[in-house]
């Protein structure tokens, strides 16, 4: 279980300090898929980073287990958006790298590379170099390498908001398959609200200036989800609260002389692509 | 011009017939080779290992950079045999003090050359290891040097012909056998095929040691980063 305790996060800079994160609590229980959703600059990768050990609060903490977290760690495995995967290495070393990091017996590399390989389908490209397969089968990689450990948390940072969208789709089905049959604890950051529904038990909303969580939304629905359906409802609600926060960001991040839309209202489709995507 | 040179020209120069027993009657020049050789392995080693920690070093700290990198950058600048009273001062007319010569002209271009190698990594590679649990000598080992290989490799190739031109320099300038004095003797002797034949050898080795060695690691790095495609 990861329990997130008061947790504040000032980031410094020469034109000032930034509360990125503001008194944030939050659990997440064994086995549960929860996604952090906001605008930019709501501090969710902030708050991932956090619970990886990438970075260090200025107050409250995180425990996994009881324990608190001082650093990074191989029982808490990280996705980013960029897959990460070292290019000097082939596949199948990338995925040996991490096995090797976390202390894994030398004898069972062997057996688990090919497993978790074969689970994502890239066994057949084991021997390949980084360079020579796409962006989608680089993410499938660095699933594999975050996978074959055996971490007891996994931490993804909009793993696939750089994929396109038929890709993307795909691993969402893949995504959802695995965590049904290794029941990791999951934190998934998202800016997709559909991605979010389609993949969370609970949906963590969060607002900006400063971080902080507006609203936790648990998604009744069946699995496996498909894109439609009832996943259209649940996004629809997410969404009346997000556009509140993305208004709020886009007024600061441009000249206060831009004014918006008579309404008050964001132009459908400019909120940053936060409903589309699947 | 050619005129000026006259029929002396040709005749300092020697036919290439000359040329080729020069090379072969040259009796010394196997030894002069081994001699110059070990030096510069000896040499361009502690280099290549000490830059490599001194860019590293460089690279991780604040301090340092703000201390030693000024420095770092100004003594490059120095021509290698510039540090030669210095050695003989320290050294005295030693092994010691050519080595020092060498490992001066080398070592720095290394150590600049690591520190943008690593400079230049994308910071989602160390994420990622330290992530997966890589810290300290590690981190290191098996990410950074890997990922800035590219970088270091560069500044490797630089290292190595500021060494052997350190090396010739310092062996032309006092005398203590290897390829250098063997120069040094054809020009007292008055035997230009003997300084052909030495240039021969020095353009020889340096081809062997490019083609051999950095220009197969460049290949192999350019195969696996994908960087041979346009």
């Amino acid at each position: 279980m990861i329990r997130v305790e008061h947790l504040s996060k000032v980031f410094r800079s020469r034109r000032g300090n930034t509360l990125a994160l503001e008194e944030i609590d939050l659990t997440v229980g064994d086995g549960e898929f929860v996604c952090l959703v906001g605008p930019s600059g709501c501090g969710k990768s902030t708050l991932l980073n956090v619970i990886a050990g990438l970075e260090k609060p200025d107050a409250g903490r995180v425990l996994l287990d009881g324990k608190p977290i001082t650093g990074p760690g191989f029982e808490r495995s990280v996705m980013f958006q960029e897959a990460a995967l070292f290019p000097w290495l082939t596949v199948r070393k990338n995925v040996e790298f991490g096995l090797e990091l976390a202390h894994w017996p030398k004898a069972e590399w062997k057996e688990r590379i090919e497993r978790y390989l074969r689970m994502v389908h890239l066994w057949r490209f084991r021997d390949a170099y980084v360079h020579e397969i796409s962006g989608g089968m680089k993410q499938r990689v660095a699933l594999a390498r975050a996978l074959a450990p055996q971490p007891r948390v996994l931490l993804m940072d909009e793993p696939f908001a750089a994929l396109d969208a038929q890709t993307r789709d795909v691993l969402h089905n893949e995504v959802q398959e695995l965590w049904r049959q290794s029941k990791h604890t999951v934190v998934f950051v998202t800016h997709n609200v559909r991605e979010a529904v389609r993949l969370g038990d609970r949906v963590v909303l969060m607002g900006s200036r400063p971080g902080c969580i507006k609203e936790d939304v648990k998604i009744d629905l069946a699995r496996p989800r498909d894109t439609e359906s009832d996943v259209a409802r649940y996004v629809a609600r997410i969404m009346k609260v997000l556009r509140g926060e993305v208004e709020k960001v886009i007024r600061e991040e441009i000249d206060d002389a831009w004014e918006l839309a008579p309404q008050g209202r964001v132009p459908p489709g400019s909120a940053g692509g936060m409903g589309d995507g699947i | 011009m050619a005129a000026s040179f006259g029929d002396g020209f040709t005749d300092r120069l020697g036919p290439p017939v000359c040329l080729g027993r020069a090379c072969v009657t040259l009796g010394s020049l196997p030894a002069g080779v081994l001699v110059s050789l070990k030096r510069l392995l000896l040499g361009y080693g502690v280099s290549v290992l000490a830059g490599l920690a001194l860019g590293c070093a460089l690279w991780r700290s604040a301090l340092l950079r703000e201390l030693l990198g000024p420095i770092v950058v100004g003594l490059q600048a120095l021509p290698s045999i510039c540090w030669m009273p210095l050695a003989l001062l320290w050294f005295g007319l030693s092994e010691s003090a050519i080595l020092f010569v060498v490992i001066a002209g080398s070592l720095l271009s290394i150590a600049v050359a690591t520190e943008g190698g690593i400079r230049n990594v994308p910071p989602v590679y160390l994420r990622a290891a330290r992530t997966m649990g890589a810290r300290g000598f590690t981190l290191y080992r098996r990410v950074v040097v890997p990922a800035a290989l590219p970088g270091i490799v560069t500044g490797m190739k630089l290292g190595w012909v500021f060494a052997w031109r350190a090396l010739m320099s310092g062996e032309l300038i006092f005398v203590a056998g290897g390829v250098g004095q063997l120069l040094r003797t054809g020009q007292e002797t008055n035997d230009m095929a003997r300084v052909l034949a030495v240039f021969a050898v020095i353009i020889a080795l340096g081809l062997a040691i490019e083609t051999l060695f950095f220009a197969r690691i460049e290949r192999r790095l350019r195969e696996r980063w994908g960087t041979d495609r346009a």
